[in-house]
């Protein structure tokens, strides 16, 4: 993992294809063929990620929030960008400079939100493309829309 | 879904939500709310409504507008517009790069042209296939260049036919995706394209990572109108949704006295007139008052009124179903085709015309 002094994480362009919409990122790998989508606050550590690589420091700053739940917060982050790595969504570069990383105050209260919410740092993962995209995206699906299907009566 | 759903001038409903898609906040919500009222979303929404409910997503969502439609299954349709355009793209990266290997230049032509220079996203302009342009010098060495590759011909019977004739061939990968290789933008009067129409002002683009070339705006415009004015049993209303992106983007220039100058060459400025009249009572498209007062003065000539009324009322709806109707579309196909002027030399070739594809019908 990507967790040395000089090391940073670069989106998988161009096997990897992203776009945040509506606080949800989506994710596709075009190699896999796998689909993939993060809701908050994954999609917040996420445009951090594509924007700067510097996964160490925005960890550094994520633990600064709450003393008190230093390990709780390290093992939520780290886990998800461990999931991003395994994925090849994200690569791992050695660099002499790793962009620096100014949190303003906004990111701040996420981080902040984000504490209480650790639980939803996740990566969802749809391996079934195929299947997936015969679906329906009126008639196959939940209020959710599509990917989600409809659940069965 | 009712007849008049296939026309290329939208119904009323198929108008709100066009409404709900491209225009401002105070019009696209209230026809929001009353494209919901009017039509049922489990069963009413037909082929060309589905493909603008991406669009709409987009564009009330940038209102902060949302409801349990928008936030719900127009997000999903979003998505997986989303992803299926991205794997085109991909699939499209690979065909030009087979293309190029061969040195033969390319250009991409409707959604995919249009997501990279307009829409500027990937999921707002669903697609069904990708289109692309050789040279008309280059057709049958690119025909060689794809076979080879292992795509497959849709109809091989059509070849030689389209060749002479038409403007494209269809072919398939292996998973089924449609590869449309042009060698004309249209069959317009294809008699009167010069080999540097529409190539000598191509620009420069880029699909997932490969350089290839786009026709310009103002072409596209001409493209989308010309594509779009035919009945088709998926309702082309899509063209309103793509000029009016082209006209309304605020970094688009759009060259209005070279659309009418092409749309006269290739005897297609009734589709453009009333394309554009259209827009502007509807859409309040802005097009400068000289063109406008051009259009106005237009009186079309006879095989202009026979090939756009053909394109209205039958286009690519293959019903033609007594012999009468056969004779009528076999007529306004080859109109549509000729660059001949004046009623006895386009009669003679209709002469010609016929007697070619019944030779060729014979041999084959």
């Amino acid at each position: 993992m990507g967790n040395g002094k000089n090391t940073y994480l670069k989106v998988n362009e161009p096997n990897v294809v992203h776009e945040t919409i509506d606080g949800e990122t989506i994710l596709l790998h075009l190699g896999t063929g796998n689909y993939y989508s993060i809701e908050w606050p994954g999609t917040m550590f996420w445009d951090l990620l594509a924007e700067t690589g510097n996964t160490e420091g925005i960890k550094k700053e994520f633990l600064k929030t709450d003393n008190e739940n230093e390990d709780k917060i390290d093992e939520a982050y780290s886990n998800f960008i461990k999931s991003l790595l395994e994925e090849e969504l994200v690569v791992a570069v050695e660099n002499e400079k790793v962009s620096s990383l100014s949190i303003d105050k906004k990111t701040k209260d996420e981080f902040a939100k984000a504490v209480s919410e650790l639980e939803k740092l996740a990566l969802n993962k749809y391996s079934d493309m195929k299947d997936m995209l015969l679906l329906d995206p009126i008639h196959d699906v939940d209020d959710k829309g599509w990917p989600e299907p409809k659940k069965d009566d | 879904m009712d007849s008049s759903a296939e026309n290329p001038f939208p119904n009323p409903s198929q108008e709100l939500l066009l409404k709900a898609a491209l225009m401002g906040r105070n019009s696209a919500i209230p026809s929001w709310k009353k494209w919901r009222e009017t039509v049922d979303f489990e069963l009413d929404v037909d082929r060309g409504s589905f493909r603008l409910l991406p669009l709409a997503y987009h564009n009330l969502s940038s209102f902060n507008f949302s409801d349990d439609l928008v936030s719900g299954r127009l997000k999903g349709i979003y998505r997986q517009a989303w992803i299926k355009n991205q794997k085109l793209f991909y699939k499209a990266a690979n065909v030009l790069n087979l293309l190029h290997d061969a040195e033969i230049k390319t250009a991409v032509l409707k959604g995919i042209a249009l997501t990279e220079q307009v829409y500027k996203n990937y999921g707002i302009r669903p697609m069904a296939d990708m289109d692309i342009l050789v040279p008309f010098d280059e057709a049958h060495h690119a025909i060689e260049v794809l076979k080879g590759a292992g795509f497959s011909i849709e109809s091989q019977h059509l070849l030689e036919h389209n060749l002479e004739y038409g403007r494209s061939i269809a072919f398939f990968d292996d998973d089924g995706t449609e590869i449309d290789l042009h060698w004309y933008a249209f069959v317009n009067s294809f008699g009167n394209v010069k080999k540097s129409d529409f190539w000598g002002d191509v620009v420069l683009i880029d699909v997932s990572g490969v350089k290839t070339h786009a026709l310009t705006h103002t072409d596209n415009l001409l493209h989308a109108i010309v594509h779009g004015i035919r009945k088709n049993p998926e309702p082309p209303i899509r063209w309103i949704a793509d000029s009016m992106m082209i006209i309304k983007s605020d970094d688009i220039h759009v060259d209005w006295q070279r659309l009418l100058s092409y749309a006269s060459k290739f005897r297609v400025f009734l589709q453009v007139k009333k394309a554009l009249f259209y827009l502007k009572d509807q859409f309040d498209a802005k097009i400068p008052d000289d063109i406008i007062k051009q259009m106005e003065a237009y009186e079309p000539s006879y095989v202009e009124r026979i090939v756009y009324n053909y394109g209205e009322k039958v286009g690519d709806n293959l019903q033609e179903f007594t012999f009468v109707e056969r004779l009528y579309s076999f007529y306004a196909r080859y109109l549509a085709r000729t660059n001949r002027e004046g009623f006895f030399s386009v009669h003679f070739g209709l002469i010609l015309y016929t007697a070619d594809r019944l030779k060729s019908r014979l041999t084959n």
